[in-house]
């Protein structure tokens, strides 16, 4: 009987291992389900589109301080320099700019390093797989040109952080060794303006209305000038970084100063410049010297914005709101800032730093772009909050967090309300007022102050009012005085930190070092005036190291990563 | 040899039958004794035999094993080991007999089945006329009736007691009451009394023919058996690690899902409940600690056999038993899924008897245990003040938060509209709240039909205080559930049986709509200077402050949440005996569906909150800054459905001492969830199989196997053989073993073996290829115009590249145990030594650089070994009428992570890998500097934090690398992990004249916490500051007075990093001892009771987490796990006070 459960168990065992066998697989089979493969990606051109889109989304960024779903950042990137003090306590820009936290083991010093690769294989997926889509020829070129941008646009980014990171011109294979090294500075400079001159020749001018937002010539036209103005510039353009990385200052500079990079800038520019009229792109010049600036940051897809941000539809504007007005803090814009505005006579400000009683009458005197940018006590926010107050005495409604006296207003629409929470708002990436300051810039830096550069930046200051740069001004004093239009006119657009970076002027004083001056507001009884008495809120720290950007620290510790000097 | 007929027979039953309740097998046993004297036995039966060069006791244990025919004789009289060939087909039993005993001087006797073999035949003519006589009485039975009654010690009648004459296959059962009526033959001498969970007694009948019996309750027989992985065994001769708690002392903790009330009662088991919101309060549960560091640590949990998608909201009075299943041995029929461990769950079945009714009903009134207490708004303001005092040497300037007026103002309370002091966590929470449960079941049964039938319902409500602000909807949080069960059991055939069980609960989950974490982090983290709360019952917003926080919007202004499970699971079973087959074998095949539906209402709603505006001559308006929006109304559902089947043959016989027992079976899983990756079912698959053998009772092995499939490889790698084999000696039962008081029994039992585990973080089909996923709207792009053709395009995104060659993670555990018992089974002890090693963990890469831009999947690399020991001993006597126990557990656990790919360190202090999983790090704090002397000595060492900006207060930090530099470099291990290593449990009770007590302890050691900021950072993030900061926190007036503290100096700047890096400071001991459960009762059983047709009436009073004794920050509950600074804070575990009354029919 023992034999007989023997030869039945066996049979079972047989009859189960074997018959199953196969029935075995089956039943764990993956059912048909939703299942794509990057075959099917490839296989039409809607299947396609939807993975041009996803590079658009992972490879656009925005520094306005607006939820970043993507990489989870928040912080307005104005608060890293001293355009403004970011209120909310835990925004990074204390953490890692303001206190000179920015270090390896500091995540927030740069939130985007995971999300640029992610872009980054996805173009570079696009760019090997495009030619198999059954599709026209016009397309598969375009969107080779969409890729080669957004690669450039992420290689650009990531050269303005740290100079040279590893090259990958490839979706990396299962099996493949991934642990390249770094690039150099210019090995990356060269291939990110090769990408752009591949996108420049394949992108088309325009879009039909329903594309608004995807890379175009003009686009990758300016991209390029970006770029090239940032290789001209001092951080890079160089035999002798500010830290020396023994033996490997070729990742992180030039190697040599070349005047003529100043050159290609200016020249790269005035083609950006050119060919804006073939993609319908022109400056905002006919709603009131008064209206013109703000329409342009106010009105999304205005003809002068060249490329814009659109991860998000409506968006909240929580972070760039005052707690008062029913925000999350807002920023505080500094008087360091401030004090940049020019009288509308073009000349400087006269503040009296032991303060005064006549504060709105030195507003009003004030560059239209002051009330178009920075909203100030006694200025309008919206329907909601038709007068801002921000005085110290008596306590204003919209105090709390003010350390500078005024808001910034940039860029929070009108119809963003305490009913509204939401409004639409695009991030302009480039606009055409952009160029004009980059040749301006480039071409003083090259061949001085010739009368191209100020036609260019005179164009700019005309359409909001302001008189022309005086003649007759030196290659210093142009130069000082363009960099001040591009603080002013790209005020609060994520500029201005990288501008001081790439001109070596960060760590002076009262620009992202030393001390952050605010002002204190008085109600001057029965007069409609308020006294202004400007004092310190916060002094700043500035390390020479945090010119270049850390790589994490996580990543140094796999071995393929030179960590820039300082760090 | 009587009573070893008895014994077989208990033990052929045993095996054949699975899933039998241990009460239900003595039924068993006395229908099949009932049905043994009733018929008549032919002696024409025919055999067949082949035995070449057997002995003669191997023959006659042939023959027995053939027929039904029991062999009667003295050892010393026959030759039983003489060696004898014998072939014969198709011969009656008296051929073989004349043929086996040919030539010797035996002979035999045959009386109906029974055989009584003697030497002489004068010898054989006593048996004889003794079996003869004994037979004539069985057959002619009804000489003298013989009445009486059986109770426990309470006088309670035991219905179901066995009452057998003693010698004979004669018995019947008590009635309700617990009487009995037998007829008995004038010679009967002696009658026994046995029923599962008493000792048996026997007494003798004499003259007697009223009997009054007391039978003694006896806890050991309560755990004879144990629920083993498809199967019951006995306890005595199990092999495997398994503990196991009875339902009865799951119920004794007034605690509303079924994982908390395990705490501290099981050996081998680590658990920590991290929250105590009404409904998501369940407890984590790692069977022996966590023996991976990548896939998931959860054990599989099986209620009646079938892997259940959620076993918390049983009801515990469903619940029979709770087995867990330790090591390989016990859980490598669960193959793949086993290597977490395993935790049976079994529901109660009906017992043959009148039905048995209970009602219970209780009802508690719960608190938070510990909870944390905030500062008033002058002192707020005032430590704010202070704190950017100290920031300033950061900032660079010190301003003033908070003016001398604005704090006069906070201290006279002379303002409260604009300078208001609001006690948020009393405000907002509720001194206690309430929950009740009910219970009815009845359960009974015939020789036919045997039936449990049990609802529940249990009402839970949350501290929040909804009666702050009329909100005008219904928002109270709470959780109602109602619990259905029935079980049958059917006798259909002599050969085939049925389980039915049929379950259902359904649930109903309110709330407020907001997430409650952030409610709690909101009470707990809004500053007292925000906002009024309630003014003129209106909901005044902030008057200065952050807009985010005030918790009064995100608790009333939000609307309410409603979600309704519910769950319904069958399981149909048929058991069919194959005796005619091959004797001892039965074959079974079942089928269970689970379905699971999930509704969740959303009702959205904001209602007007209001600004205070300051007017002239100390006016104020309050002026809404939105407008009531009416419900918007929202609902999302989850529907689930889950089938299991299972088919299998069953074998257990006995043959003379060796009793073998065997399983084969095959099942399968499906589980369909749209919400599922990729939207399809996900299945499992697999055989299982198990040999049993047992020697005598002293020597034991046991080898299991599971053959499982699991979609997650790819197809050549989808099966995995998981085999263990155990072995068992029981010491006591050897001859030589010295019979004696002291020791009765030692057993030591060894297995080895290998399971597995497929799953890590949710991902499916691990092996295919890169898949790619839709997005629409969220991780969508927009493109066209605002205003006129903007609209947003779905993109897709590449998901985890596949990895065709993954297989299982494999577990390799070894476990040694011993069990004890003495001073006559008073103390019974187990221990376990065990030790597991899991390679091929599914981890993923930790060298792969980001510049890749993808997710890889899994790799099969990790290792790491896992080890301890556990146990539990117990120790029950009475003293007169006292009767006390007294239980202690324990568990021990270490693991270390032995491979993991880890990033090449620049110090190998800092390696992960050849640490506990979870290993702490951190800096090792060595007080403060207390003076800038200390600050500015040359050989302070830089720190990277806080820009080196030092000051008096700061921490000092070791140097560990020696570089000079404070930084990442020399943080260290610290402390143990976030989850406990070692746990134990101990209770003790009695009972006395009706009244009953028994008290649970639970503690924790080796668990470490990481305390949370806001337990010692006040003020960051503009948050509230928690009540001794101040008091706790260095300054240099206190230096010099000489008055010692703790915490560095304030501080409410973000820039403020080097006090707050993760140090040996901040990393709290977490070990606790808590007072888990205290329960007193009082049984009332009295005539009048009786004639109403109550059987026994229970109060009684407990209760649950009543003191916690820890090391830990005030407030602080050492199980909440860490929630660092961010938005949103656990729900505080509650402590209970509960008083029920417990009603038997």
């Amino acid at each position: 009987m023992r034999n007989i459960f023997i030869i039945c168990s066996c049979i079972a065992i047989y009859a189960l291992s074997t018959s199953c066998e196969k029935s075995f697989n089956d039943f764990l089979e993956k059912a048909p389900g939703i299942d794509v493969t990057e075959d099917t990606i490839f296989s039409s051109k809607a299947q396609v589109e939807t993975l041009v889109t996803s590079a658009y989304y992972w490879g656009m960024h925005t520094d306005a301080g607006l939820w970043d779903e993507r990489d989870k950042s928040d912080s307005p990137i104005s608060g890293a320099c001293e355009e403004t003090e970011a209120v909310a306590p835990w925004f990074w820009t204390h953490s890692v700019w303001n206190t000179g936290g920015m270090s390896p083991s500091n995540s927030s010093s740069d939130m985007r390093w995971i999300t640029r690769w992610k872009a980054i294989r996805i173009v570079n997926t696009l760019i090997e797989r495009i030619d198999e889509v059954p599709t026209d020829d016009a397309y598969k070129t375009q969107v080779k040109g969409e890729a080669k941008f957004l690669r450039a646009l992420n290689y650009f980014e990531m050269f303005k952080h740290y100079g040279g990171v590893p090259i990958v011109d490839h979706s990396f294979k299962p099996g493949e060794d991934p642990l390249i090294q770094r690039g150099t500075l210019e090995e990356n400079f060269n291939f990110l303006i090769k990408d752009c001159e591949d996108a420049i020749a394949a992108l088309p001018s325009t879009y039909p209305s329903k594309y608004r937002g995807r890379a175009t010539k003009l686009a990758a036209l300016s991209l390029k000038s970006k770029a090239l103005l940032f290789a001209a510039s001092p951080l890079f353009n160089t035999g002798t970084p500010v830290l020396e990385l023994s033996g490997h200052n070729n990742l992180i500079c030039f190697g040599n100063f070349d005047a003529n990079r100043w050159k290609l800038a200016a020249d790269a520019a005035k083609v950006a410049i050119d060919a804006a009229p073939a993609s319908g792109c022109s400056l905002i010049t006919d709603k009131g010297v008064d209206k013109n600036y703000k329409y342009v940051w106010e009105v999304m897809d205005n003809p002068e914005i060249i490329l814009a941000e659109k991860s998000e539809g409506l968006r909240s504007f929580q972070y760039l709101t005052p707690a008062s007005m029913g925000g999350m803090m807002g920023n505080t814009v500094t008087f360091n800032f401030v004090k940049y505005y020019e009288k509308k006579n073009g000349t400087p400000q006269i503040w009296d730093m032991t303060g005064g009683s006549d504060l709105n009458q030195k507003y009003a005197e004030l560059d239209p772009r002051f009330n178009q940018s920075i909203a100030h006590n006694g200025s309008y926010w919206n329907v909601d909050f038709p007068e801002i107050q921000t005085t110290t005495e008596p306590v204003g409604r919209d105090l709390s967090g003010c350390y500078g006296g005024c808001w910034q207003r940039k860029p929070v629409p009108d119809a963003y309300t305490m009913w509204y929470k939401e409004a639409y708002g695009n991030w302009t990436m480039f606009r055409l007022a952009e160029l004009y300051l980059n040749y301006a810039e480039a071409l003083n830096e090259f061949s001085g102050p010739v009368q191209a550069a100020f036609d260019a930046v005179n164009l700019i200051r005309a359409r909001s009012g302001m008189p022309n740069f005086p003649a007759g001004l030196t290659k210093d004093q142009f130069r000082a005085k363009i960099r001040n239009e591009r603080a002013i006119e790209l005020a609060f657009d994520g500029h201005r930190v990288w501008d001081e970076r790439r001109w070596l002027i960060s760590d002076t004083e009262g620009l992202m070092k030393g001390s952050m001056w605010g002002m204190k507001i008085y109600e001057i009884p029965g007069s409609t005036e308020f006294r202004y008495e400007p004092y310190v809120f916060s002094v700043r720290t500035f390390y020479p190291r945090m010119y270049l950007h850390p790589f994490r620290q996580s990543e140094v510790d796999k071995g393929y990563i030179i960590q820039n000097p300082g760090y | 040899m009587k009573l070893k007929l008895k014994e077989r027979v208990i033990f052929q039953c045993l095996r054949k039958v699975y899933f039998v309740m241990r009460i239900t097998l003595f039924f068993i046993l006395l229908s099949s004794a009932i049905a043994f004297s009733a018929n008549s036995y032919s002696q024409n039966a025919k055999f067949s035999l082949h035995m070449g060069n057997a002995t003669v006791s191997d023959v006659l244990k042939a023959i027995e094993e053939q027929s039904e025919f029991i062999f009667f004789y003295q050892d010393q009289q026959i030759d039983l080991n003489r060696n004898v060939d014998i072939a014969v087909i198709d011969k009656t039993v008296n051929e073989i007999l004349d043929q086996l005993f040919k030539g010797t001087d035996s002979v035999y006797k045959i009386i109906d089945r029974q055989i009584v073999i003697g030497k002489s035949q004068e010898q054989l003519e006593i048996k004889r006329l003794a079996v003869e006589r004994l037979f004539e009485e069985l057959q002619q039975p009804q000489k003298k009736q013989l009445k009486g009654k059986v109770t426990d010690a309470k006088g309670e009648g035991i219905p179901g007691t066995t009452v057998m004459v003693k010698g004979t296959t004669l018995a019947t059962i008590t009635d309700f009451d617990g009487n009995f009526n037998l007829d008995v033959s004038f010679d009967a001498i002696t009658l026994s009394f046995s029923f599962i969970g008493f000792k048996q007694q026997e007494i003798t009948i004499g003259n007697k023919t009223r009997f009054v019996v007391v039978l003694e309750e006896q806890a050991v027989s309560l755990e004879e058996f144990v629920v083993v992985g498809y199967g019951v065994q006995n306890k005595a001769t199990v092999t495997g690690a398994i503990s196991s708690v009875a339902g009865a002392k799951l119920v004794q903790s007034p605690v509303t899902n079924l994982s908390n009330a395990m705490t501290g009662r099981i050996s081998g088991l680590l658990t920590t409940q991290g929250s105590g919101a009404p409904g998501q309060d369940q407890t984590t549960i790692r069977i022996r600690g966590i023996g991976t560091f990548a896939g998931s640590s959860d054990p599989l949990i099986m209620v009646d056999g079938i892997e259940a998608q959620n076993y918390n909201n049983i009801d515990p009075n469903e619940i029979e038993n709770i087995s867990v299943l330790k090591d390989a041995s016990a859980t490598a029929v669960y193959g793949v899924r086993g290597a977490n461990g395993v935790l049976l769950i079994t529901t109660k079945r009906g017992k043959i008897g009148a039905p048995q009714v209970s009602l219970s009903s209780q009802f508690a009134v719960s608190r938070f245990a510990e909870i944390r207490k905030n500062s008033g708004s002058a002192e707020y303001a005032q430590g704010y003040n202070e704190a950017l005092h100290y920031d300033s040497y950061l900032t660079g300037v010190y301003i003033p938060k908070f003016s001398e007026t604005d704090i006069k103002h906070y201290r006279s309370n002379d303002d409260p509209l604009f300078f208001p002091n609001t006690d948020w966590i009393n405000l907002l929470f509720k001194p206690s709240t309430h929950q009740t449960q009910h219970n009815l079941n009845i359960s009974g049964g015939t020789e036919k039909v045997k039936y449990f039938f049990s609802v529940g319902f249990m009402g839970q409500d949350g501290l929040i205080n909804d009666k702050v602000y009329d909100s005008g909807f219904d928002d109270r949080m709470k959780y109602d559930r109602y619990n259905f069960r029935s079980n049958f059991d059917y006798n259909i055939t002599k050969r085939l049986t049925a389980k039915v069980n049929l379950s259902s609960q359904i649930e109903e989950l309110q709330g407020i709509r907001q997430y409650i974490g952030l409610i709690m982090s909101n009470v707990f983290a809004t500053p007292p200077t925000v906002s009024p709360g309630i003014w003129d019952g209106k909901l005044i917003m902030n008057s200065n402050g952050p807009y985010y926080n005030n918790p009064l919007p995100g608790s009333f202004g939000q609307g309410a949440q409603r979600q309704n499970n519910n769950q319904l699971n069958g399981i149909v079973r048929f058991d069919y005996k194959l005796d005619f087959l091959v004797k001892g074998l039965s074959t079974h095949a079942s089928i269970a569906y689970q379905n699971y539906n999930s509704l969740t209402t959303d009702y959205g709603k904001s209602l007007i909150q209001y600004y205070a505006i300051r007017l002239p001559e100390n006016k104020y308006a309050l002026a809404p800054i939105n407008s009531e929006s009416p419900f918007g109304y929202s609902e999302s559902n989850n529907k689930t459905r889950k089938q299991d089947a299972e088919f299998g043959f069953d074998y257990s016989r006995t043959f003379g001492n060796q009793t073998i027992g065997g399983l084969l079976m095959y099942n399968q899983t499906k589980l369909f969830d749209p919400y599922l990756q990729f939207g399809v079912p996900s299945g499992y698959q697999g055989i299982v199989g198990r040999v049993t053998y047992d020697y005598k009772n002293r020597y034991l092995a046991e080898y299991n196997f599971g053959y499982n499939g699991t979609e997650n490889f790819a197809p050549k790698k989808r099966f995995g053989f998981f085999p263990a084999f155990s072995l068992g000696w029981v010491v006591t039962e050897e001859s030589f073993f010295p019979k004696n008081n002291i020791i009765s029994f030692i057993k030591l039992r060894g297995s080895y073996g290998e399971v597995g585990n497929d799953r890590i973080g949710g991902d499916r089909f691990l092996y295919r290829p890169t898949s790619y996923q839709y997005n629409v709207n969220q991780r969508a792009y927009n493109f066209g115009e605002v205003g006129s053709t903007f609209s947003n395009y779905p993109s897709s995104m590449e998901g985890k590249i596949g990895n065709p060659d993954l297989t299982w993670e494999r577990a390799k555990k070894i476990d040694i145990g011993l069990d004890v018992r003495m001073w006559k089974d008073k103390i019974r002890l187990t221990i376990d030594y065990f030790d597991e090693r899991r390679d091929n963990i599914l981890a993923n890469k930790g060298t792969i650089p980001n510049i890749l831009g993808a997710t890889l999947p899994a790799y099969n690399f990790g290792k790491m070994k896992n080890g301890g020991v556990d146990g539990e001993i117990n120790y029950t006597d009475k003293v007169g009428k006292l009767n006390y126990w007294l239980k202690g557990i324990f568990t021990i656990t270490h693991n270390v992570v032995q491979f993991q790919d880890e990033v090449n360190r620049p110090y190998s202090y800092q390696l992960r890998t050849g640490q506990r999983f979870g290993q702490e790090f951190g800096l090792v704090a060595e007080g403060v500097y207390n003076s800038w002397e200390e600050v500015n000595d040359a050989n302070r060492p830089v720190s990277a934090y806080n820009s080196n900006k030092i000051q008096p207060g700061d921490f000092r930090y070791k140097d560990v690398n020696g570089d000079g530099i404070i930084n990442e470099f020399d943080q260290v291990p610290i402390g143990y992990s976030a989850f406990p290593e070692q746990s134990y449990g101990f209770s003790f009770g009695g009972d006395f004249k009706g009244f009953d007590i028994s008290v649970l302890f639970q503690g924790i050691t080796n668990f470490s916490h990481l305390a949370s900021k806001k337990f010692y950072k006040g003020w960051q993030e503009d948050g509230s500051a928690i009540a001794y900061l101040n008091e706790r926190s260095w300054t240099q007036e206190k230096y010099i007075a000489g008055i010692k503290t703790d915490f560095p100096h304030v501080s409410a700047s973000s820039s403020q990093v080097h006090n707050y890096e993760s140090n040996t400071f901040w990393l709290e001991d977490a070990s606790f001892l808590r007072l888990k459960n205290v329960e007193v009762g009082y049984t009332l059983t009295s005539y009048v009771l009786k004639r109403l047709g109550v059987r026994s009436v229970r109060v009684y009073l407990n209760g649950n987490n009543l003191l916690t004794w820890h090391n830990m920050l005030p407030g602080e509950d050492p199980e909440i796990p860490n929630y660092s600074d961010g938005n949103n804070e656990p729900y505080p575990l509650t402590k209970t006070y509960n008083g029920g009354i417990n009603v038997k029919f």
